[in-house]
This record gives C-alpha cells, structure tokens and sequence, in this order.
C-alpha cells in the first residue's frame, strides 16, 4: 500500500526569537521488506537555516536544525511517500513462552537476543517498577509471549479511555495507569513498560497511521497528528508491532518513522529556543493512500 | 629521627584521646609511629606534650580559610596525612593502571562494543545502568581519552591493605579542595612543609591543563579551553571557579556556549570564539537539552552530537559516568584480564552485584554483614561521610540487578587535632587524582585525606615526600606555563558582561535609594511642620518611583506623627523579604551578580560585596528609632563608598571594569534625572534646593562654588553642566563616550556606532542649553518647559543607550528554552 504523508509543524513563537535549534525525526525509515521510502522532501520556513542530517544510535534518520536569524515563526514541513507491505500471519500461539524468552534475555547468548536485550530496562519515560504490579495478571507461566503481548494491548485497549488533553509528553507511566486514560503515547508506554517489568524487551514505535480508510472521502487535514505505538522482539519472530490503541497487530497501514526507547528517543520534534514568549504550537499531518 | 619516635610516644600525655580500635589499621603503628610520622608529630611535641606550636597555627589555618572565603565542605586540619614513599609508589602504579583500564571499558563501551556481546558483560550492567548514554555510543575521543581525570577513594583495611573503595569517573570534585588546601598548610606550617621534603603539586596541575589546552589547539588551530560549570548554584561552584581561574580557562555556563557548524563557541563581548576543549563539572546528562536529558538549563544544545564527532574534546568524555559506581567493580580483574592483559594490581573492595543470581542469593543472605545499597548510584560527591562505607541496609528482591552488596570495611585510622588541641584518632578514606597529561596518566603527588571525627568530617593535605614521586614531566614549562595562566580578558562571556552591567547599575541605585533614605529620615527628625511635611510628602514619592517604598508607606509619611508610626516599622520597610520595594531585592541582586562574576573580583572586592549584604543581619540593628535607622543608612554609605574606592582603584582597566563603569553611569544619571524632575517642579523655595543639593551629594561642592543660598540657575549649571562635579549629567556622559569608544565592537565600525552617535547628540544638546533659562523661563501654567524638555530628551537618551548596548553585546544572553 502507498501512502503520502504531509507533516505541519508549524511553532509561533509570540516575542522575536534569536537563536533556535530543533531536532526532527520527520523521514520514514527503510525497512526491507516492510517499508520503502519512495521520496522524501523537507522544508522550512525560516532563512539563516543549517540543517544536518545524520543517523541516531537507532538507526532512525534525524534533522539537526539551527536558526540564527531573527524569526517570530517556523514552520516546518515534511512530504514523503511511502510503499508499506503487510507481514506474514502471525500464529501467536506458536511463539516461545514469555518465561523462557525472559530467561534466555538475562544471559544471551547470540548477538542479537544481545542487541535485543537493551530494551528490557527502565527508560526516562518509561518506569517499569510502576507497572510491576500490572503486569503481573498477566504472567501466567509458559503462556506464548505474543499472546501476552496481544493480551497486554487488548486489555488497555478495553480498559484504557483514548483522551486528548488529560496528559501530556511527560506523563508517567504510573499516572496512567492510575487514571486508565490518555493518548497512543501513553498507552504505548504502559504496554512497554509491563512488558519490560516482566523482562521481555519492548521498544517504542513513533508513525502515522491511516485512520480514514474511506477513500472517497480524504482525510481532512488536522483530522490525523502523529501516532505511535509498540514493538515487542520474540526469538524466531523478530519484532512484531503491535498498536495497543487499536488493539492490532500492525499491517500495511501503520507507517512507521522510527523507533527507540521510548518517545523521548524518538519525538518528531524536539527543540531549544533564545527568547520568544508566549509560544502556541500546531500540528497537522495528513495520510492519504495513493494509487500505484 | 628514628631515635624521637620513641620520645614521642612513650611520654604520651598529648596521645591521651589518641584511640583506634582493634579491628583498624593504626597509621601511627600503635605505638611506634614510622618514621614519616615521627617527623611530622615531632615538630608539634615539646617535651612530651603538644606544645603550644599547633594552636597558633591551627588558627592561622582557619582564618585563612575564612579569608578565601570558600564555602568548603569541611574543615582543613593542620596536622596533613604523610605517606611514606615506598608505598606512594605502590598506589602510583596501581591507579595509573586502573586508570587506563576504566578509560578501556568507556572506549569498548562507546567505541567498538566488543564487551556487549555474549561473551563480554551481562546487559543489565550497561543497560539498566542510566548513565550509560546511548546518544554518545560511536564517539571517539582524540587519542582514545574519555577520561582526563579520575578521582579513587582509596582506603587501608585492617589488614595493612590499601584497597579502592569508589572510582569516580563523571566529572570528579577536589581538584580545586587540594590546591587550596596545599596553599593554606604550606602557609600555615612552612618551616615542617619544607623539612618534609613535600613534593609540589604545580607541576602536575600544569601537565593536566596543558594537555588539554594541547587538545584544543589540535581540534582548532586558536581553539581555547574552557571550564563548563552549572553555575554559582552549584554546591562546589567555588571549586570551579578556583580552578579555572588557577589554569587561566574561561569559567562558563552552558548559555554561554553555542554549536555553529561543527565547532562550539563561547559567546563573548567580542563575538564568537570556537572552543576546542572542555572541562566538565556539568553531569552528563544535563549536558545537552537536544540529545540528551531536555529539562534542563545547564546544557549546550547540541554539545552531545559535535563532541561525539570529536569536533570538540571533552574532559571526560559525555558518557563517562557509567563506571561510577559498585556495580563495575567486581569485573575489573576480569576486565584487566581482557582488556589489558594484566593483573588488576589495585584491589577492590569486595562487592557483589545482585544482577547475578549466585551473588544476589550471596548478598541476600549476609545482608547484615554488608553494605546493601543501589547499583548505579552513589551519593553527591563529596557528600557521603566515610560512615556509609560501614553501615548496612536491607536487601530488596524486586529489582534485584538495581542493588550491590559492599562488604564493610574498617578504614586506617589518623591522628587529627581536635577541639582539645589534642590529638585524636578517626577512620581516614584518602581521595587521589590520577589525570591525563603529554606523558599519560599520573597520580597527582598529594590529594586529600577525608577523616571522620565526632563533629563531621575533616580534610588533611596528603604530603608525599619529593624523593618518592615520578616528575610530571612537562615539555617547554616556562613559555606554556604562562601562556596557560594568561587570563584574557577578550573572552569575557556575554552573559558575565551582562551581570557586570547590572551589577554597576544596581551598587549605583542602591547608593540613590540609601541617600534617599538618609535625607527623608533626616528630615523626619527634624519635627514636622507643614513644610517639612511636604518635604516628606516629596522624597516620599521620590521613594515611591524608586520602587523603594510602597505607596501606602508613603501616605503614612505624610502625617504628623510620622515619626512614631515608621519608626517601629524601619525594618520591615526597609528590608522585608516578602516586598518587591526596599532594599531586600536590591541587596539580594547585588549579592546574587556579585557571586555569578566572583572570579573577575578581587579577594578584598568580594569580600566588600559580602560585607555589603550582609550589613542588615551582622549589626542587629533593631532600629527602633530614626537615628539608629540612620546609623544603618550612615554605615551603608561608607561600605558603598569602600567598594566603588576598590572598583575604582584596584580593578585593571578591562572590560569588566568598563561593564561596570557602563552600568554606574547610566544609572547614575538616570537617578540624577529623576531627582531633578521630581523636585524642581515642585517648587523653587529654599527648602527644596537644599533637598536637591543633599541627594546629589553635591551641598559641599555647591557651597565651594557660590557661597550663597542655592539658586536654581546655579544649582542647574552645577548639576547638569559642570563637568568638574562627578555628580553632574555632563559628567556621566563624558564618562559613558570614554567607556563607550573602548567598548569592542565599537572598535571595529567605521565611524561612530549609534550608542557614539546618541551620546555625542546629548553631550552638544547639553552644552548648549543655558541654565539661566531653563530656571526662569515659566509657562502660564507655572511649569518650566524648556528645563522639563532637557530633562526628558536625556531621559531618552540614556534609556536607548541601554537598550543599544544590550542589543550589541548581551542580545544573546537570554536563557534557552525548551520546546
């Protein structure tokens, strides 16, 4: 499936202000056999720019950007298209047991259950001592760990209110799930954060997804903002995706920008200014499916 | 000398409270002292008793500390720690090894990862360890350096043993404490200083800054060095100042510096200047609010990417601290083994770190006989006592790899000076500095040994004698050596420059406010007739504009008993907290600039400053009457006078001065202005000119020049024309076109700049207004117009001057943002 996304930044600032630097995570990563990034254009707004582009310790692809000229308001603008294919089924009840995957993640023995292994610990958004008690209902022993981690997405799915405005970038795990509501972000942190507590290794996944499908109808800009949602790796498997928002294994229309930690390792946007005021922020994106 | 030991000893009477327990190792032998020891305790014994010799000294000690003023986190004993050589060479060896081993992990670590692998550590070591700085994997320091310093807390066990108890690798503290410390023993013991032979520290400190000022230079052709510290709120902020004013490296705050292109540059008067290395005492994760943790206020944003792509060297490296703690500790031999092909020659304390199962089931089961704490954290540095070494704690099986046991251990005890003038025994943990220099690492030859006595710990100068130490060496010492102490003042950071001018601004508002004061008290004394009621009403609303008194406080003044109602009040008016009016805020802001520039003031000045705030609390003034609030105002004017004196005559001509001279005058004349406008329009009677001669300070001079009653014609020509009287408008222009025209990036335009331009205007419109006219002319509505006019142009003039110089040179001092 091809996608063409439009991703608005657009930051006003209020006072004059001197000297900005941002860091974007804007361009969709290439993943063989699941995604390719067809093209990819980048603007900003503002004159007196350096923009750098180099890769992060993940892998995903970042814009350093800096302002020294003058400026009351940036806007910056990213435009990709994207060819995105569905997985493989997944059987879910032949993946290894959560317990034993848990065990071979304290002492690995390949490389890549290794590399694997750096995903099972707490992170700056991310306190896994908060979810121990939530992730325990779900442990039962030799249960498949892809079942645990569909249950662990159904039951925040179920349970969870999807609320914009009650939370915001720094919301801790803990206060979500006392007050089982908030948005993808936060719902995905929870599902990493109890499957972490149980030592399985999970990592945040920040994208788009299409949530018009009608396609008489385009999906009206605004309609959408960026989206994110959980990896979890199982040996045999590799990292499977899945969206604990819309409580899915992912398929060709999750589109995917990056991943990390958690969102702090990979917010679109994330900046420092000199000066300015009252600053407002507006975000738009817009997926539209595109014909071959 | 082997023969005084056992003088010394055996006619103890001064070794009374000299007691160490039987399971610690006796430094002093347990009653035959080695023959370093001997040396030292002899020199304080005569005739079998501590003479008097230490007392005097001990004191001399202590008020040489408090003339440093350091807020030092404890005390220095006079009595320092010796160290045979034979064994100072021992420890030499084993910490240069175990130095360049933990710069072998943080390489592997961040560089080529061989130890993340099945065959190397286990990943909850690095991984769950947070200060293991995922943005900074892939960097590669100029020759490998991650660390340029480490800091080991080394200590003797009962069995004779010297063991390391902590590695510090983050960005280690004492550096400064050690120099200090030599200063104020060698200084208070010289005749013992010398005998002992006691190497210098000198030499070392100068190794350690030339390599990196070398670094920099490599990185950028005129890179400098700078000192990156979280600023004077910082608990140890003393220390950095110290030391960068001792290596001559520029003291800054993240807002002071800026990453353009792929170099990072300090922000200074005269513009950008690249930077090439950088001494840390910022954590790492406040280093950059890009890549790294985005709350904070200390960072540079994007200091983590260039320094990662070595485009500048940093000391130590971001990242650094990921060996800081007990955790490590127990694979360092492995890790010697591995990495360095040799036996760890320093041993650890033992530790077991519970992210493995055997030492876990270990530490849960002799959790009374350890030390059961946290993994990947220890406490503030400097601020965990010699006691948690010895104290056991409860182990938690929740998260089982975040804990480490430590086994207890008894430290060698030192005999110390304590309250009695005795000597006393305390469990001594020594802090040794091994840093990166043109010939490799070296242990610094001295350091400071941290002794724990009943009241709270003590620190000793260690004195290593000459003959057993390696020489740092060091390659053209004279020619770098001053090239690394010469402190230019060309790279005064902005932000500094900015806090200068305030801090001119604001000693010259309060000196105005405080005369202010002094004339309304004066006059309230003085009884309360209806004229002097309007004087009050007057300087009451003088006050009021000054933001130093609040409205209601000056309605009160205009009433009969004004006298009785304020007087109980004087306190709070003048110096409550709670009110933004007063000289609370004022003194506050002063203190606050003053300690944010302290490396730019002199000893004596900063110690006025201090004098200066501090001036309300010493005195206990209860001011219960109007003299005695008097007193106050009398004795803050002669401190004022005391400081501006030593600003004026003891601080070299360089742009701090002229930052300070740039904020004096403008305030100065803006007073000057607001005095005039206030009472010259009120009225011209008698009353009000005495008034205006009095808070002009200029009573003597105008009595020296006319002899007569004061009349306005003159008294305008006195105070806006009269170039010989530094009280007069023209005379703070002059001053501002001097200062102006050195300013830097005045120098470099061609012609005049704006700020030259708009002083030069006021200075002729100045000169050419005729004081008999604006005295006498009077509109209809009985108000001096053409004097009203002169008065608000200058206004003008000074106000845009301001903005014109905070827009050229502190335009960038703003603090950064996150969004």
């Amino acid at each position: 499936m091809k996608y063409r996304v439009q991703h608005n930044t657009e930051f006003d600032y209020g006072l004059p202000v001197i000297a900005a630097q941002q860091v974007l995570r804007l361009k969709p990563r290439e993943m063989p056999g699941r995604q390719s990034l067809l093209k990819h254009d980048m603007s900003l707004s503002s004159a007196g720019t350096e923009i750098r582009e180099s890769n992060d310790y993940f892998g995903n692809s970042v814009h350093e950007v800096r302002l020294h000229a003058r400026h009351e308001k940036l806007a910056i603008q990213s435009d990709c298209e994207v060819d995105v294919t569905s997985g493989d089924e997944i059987l879910l009840d032949l993946s290894p047991s959560w317990d034993s995957v848990a065990a071979m993640l304290a002492l690995p023995h390949t490389p890549e259950l290794w590399r694997a292994a750096q995903f099972c610990f707490p992170s700056p958004h991310v306190d896994v001592s908060a979810a121990a008690e939530f992730a325990a209902q779900f442990a039962q022993p030799g249960t498949p760990l892809l079942r645990l981690a569909l249950d662990i997405n159904s039951y925040i799915h179920r349970e969870f209110k999807y609320t914009g405005g009650v939370t915001d970038v720094y919301t801790e795990v803990g206060n979500v799930l006392n007050n089982r509501m908030g948005v993808c972000q936060d719902f995905a942190h929870v599902a990493i954060a109890a499957l972490r507590a149980l030592g399985l290794p999970a990592r945040y996944v920040s994208g788009y997804i299409l949530s018009q499908t009608d396609e008489e109808q385009p999906a009206l800009i605004g309609a959408e903002a960026s989206h994110a949602w959980i990896a979890v790796y199982c040996p045999e498997f590799g990292w499977v995706d899945f969206d604990p928002t819309n409580d899915q294994i992912t398929s060709d229309q999750h589109i995917t920008l990056g991943w990390g930690r958690d969102y702090a390792d990979v917010a679109p946007t994330r900046g420092s200014i000199l000066g300015g005021g009252q600053q407002s922020l507006n975000v738009e994106v817009r997926v539209r499916r595109i014909q071959n | 000398m082997a023969s005084s030991q056992d003088t010394v000893i055996t006619q103890n009477g001064w070794l009374s409270d000299y007691r160490v327990p039987a399971d610690a190792w006796d430094e002093l032998g347990r009653g035959s002292p080695p023959p370093h020891w001997a040396r030292i305790l002899d020199y304080f014994a005569r005739d079998g008793e501590l003479s008097e010799a230490p007392q005097p000294e001990h004191l001399r000690a202590e008020m040489l500390v408090r003339d440093l003023d350091v807020e030092r986190p404890t005390r220095l004993d006079p009595l320092p720690f010796v160290i045979d050589s034979g064994e100072w060479q021992q420890l030499e060896k084993g910490l240069t090894q175990r130095a360049t081993l933990l710069n072998h992990i943080i390489a592997d670590l961040y560089g080529r990862r061989t130890l993340l692998s099945p065959a190397g550590l286990p990943p909850a070591l690095v991984f769950g360890n947070p200060r293991y700085l995922l943005p900074m994997v892939g960097s590669q320091p100029r020759a490998d350096t991650y660390l340029n310093l480490v800091a080991f807390d080394v200590g003797r066990a009962s069995d004779g043993q010297w063991r390391v108890l902590a590695d510090w690798t983050e960005a280690p503290e004492g550096l400064g404490m050690c120099l200090e410390n030599r200063v104020l023993s060698g200084q208070a013991l010289p005749e013992i200083f010398q005998l002992a032979n006691t190497q210098r520290l000198a030499a070392f400190y100068r190794g350690f800054a030339q390599h990196l000022a070398g670094r920099a230079r490599e990185i950028i052709g005129d890179g400098i060095t700078v000192a990156l510290s979280p600023g004077p709120d910082h608990p140890s902020y003393f220390e950095h100042a110290y030391l960068g004013q001792y290596f001559g490296f520029p003291v800054v705050e993240g807002a002071d510096l800026t990453v353009r292109g792929d170099t990072l540059q300090l922000k200074t008067l005269e513009g950008l200047k690249p930077v090439g290395s950088v001494i840390r005492h910022t954590a790492a994760h406040l280093c950059d609010q890009l890549y790294l943790q985005p709350d904070t206020r200390d960072g540079v944003p994007g200091l983590a990417n260039i320094s990662r792509a070595g485009a500048v060297h940093v000391a130590n490296a971001l990242g650094s601290g990921v060996l800081e703690n007990d955790a490590f500790m127990s694979f360092l031999p492995g890790l010697a083994q591995t990495l360095l092909e040799e036996d760890l020659i320093m041993p650890s304390l033992a530790t077991w770190w519970c992210g493995q199962a055997e030492e876990a089931a270990y530490v849960e089961n002799h959790a009374q006989s350890l030390h059961v704490g946290p993994a990947f954290a220890r406490p503030e540095l400097f601020a965990g006592s010699i006691d948690s070494y010895s104290q056991a704690t409860r182990f938690d099986a929740s998260a089982p790899y975040q804990q480490v046991g430590r086994e207890l251990i008894h430290a060698s005890h030192t005999p110390y000076i304590n309250g009695n003038g005795k000597l006393a025994a305390g469990p001594t943990v020594l802090r040794l500095f091994v840093g990166m220099t043109d010939a490799g690492y070296c242990l610094m030859p001295g350091g400071i040994a941290r002794v724990q006595t009943p009241d709270g710990e003590i620190a000793k100068d260690i004195w290593v004698s000459a003959d057993a130490v390696t020489q740092v060496p060091s390659v053209a010492d004279g020619v770098a050596a001053s090239a690394a102490r010469r402190r230019s003042d060309r790279d005064l950071p902005s932000r500094t420059a900015d806090d200068l001018f305030w801090l001119g601004r604001y000693l010259e508002r309060c000196e105005g406010a405080i005369r202010t004061y002094r004339c309304l008290l004066s006059h309230i004394t003085e009884g309360s007739t209806e004229d002097q009621l309007l004087v009050l009403q007057t300087v009451g609303q003088l006050l009021v504009d000054l933001d130093m008194l609040s409205p209601a406080q000056a309605r009160q003044l205009a009433r009969v008993d004004a006298e009785q109602i304020l007087a109980r009040q004087w306190w709070s008016v003048l110096f409550n907290p709670e009110s933004s009016d007063g000289l609370f805020r004022l003194l506050d802001n002063i203190h606050r600039l003053a300690s944010q520039v302290r490396e730019r003031l002199s000893g004596d000045a900063w110690r006025m400053f201090k004098r200066l705030s501090e001036t309300p609390h010493e005195q206990r003034w209860r001011l219960n009457n109007v003299s005695e609030t008097l007193q106050l105002m009398d004795q803050f004017i002669e401190r004022l006078s005391g400081l501006n004196g030593q600003i004026q005559e003891n601080m070299t001509r360089s742009y701090g001065w002229r930052l300070l001279e740039l904020g004096r005058r403008l305030e100065r004349g803006q007073f000057g202005l607001t005095v005039l406008d206030a009472l010259v329009q009120q009225a011209s009677s008698s009353t009000y000119l005495y008034l205006l001669l009095d808070l002009s300070d200029s009573t003597i001079t105008y009595r020296a020049r006319y002899q007569n009653t004061p009349v306005l014609e003159n008294l305008l020509h006195l105070l806006l024309l009269d170039d010989s009287n530094p009280r007069s408008m023209v005379y703070q222009i002059q001053r501002l076109q001097r200062v102006m025209a050195d300013m830097p990036l005045e120098q470099q335009q061609e012609g005049l700049s704006d700020a030259q331009r708009i002083l030069l205007v006021a200075y002729h419109e100045l000169l050419l207004s005729e004081p008999e006219k604006l005295a006498n002319v009077i509109s209809k509505a009985g108000n001096r117009t053409q004097l009203r006019r002169v008065l608000v142009r200058l206004g003008k003039t000074l106000s845009s001057l301001s903005e014109q110089v905070t827009e050229t040179y502190f335009a960038h001092t703003d603090t950064e943002r996150r969004l």
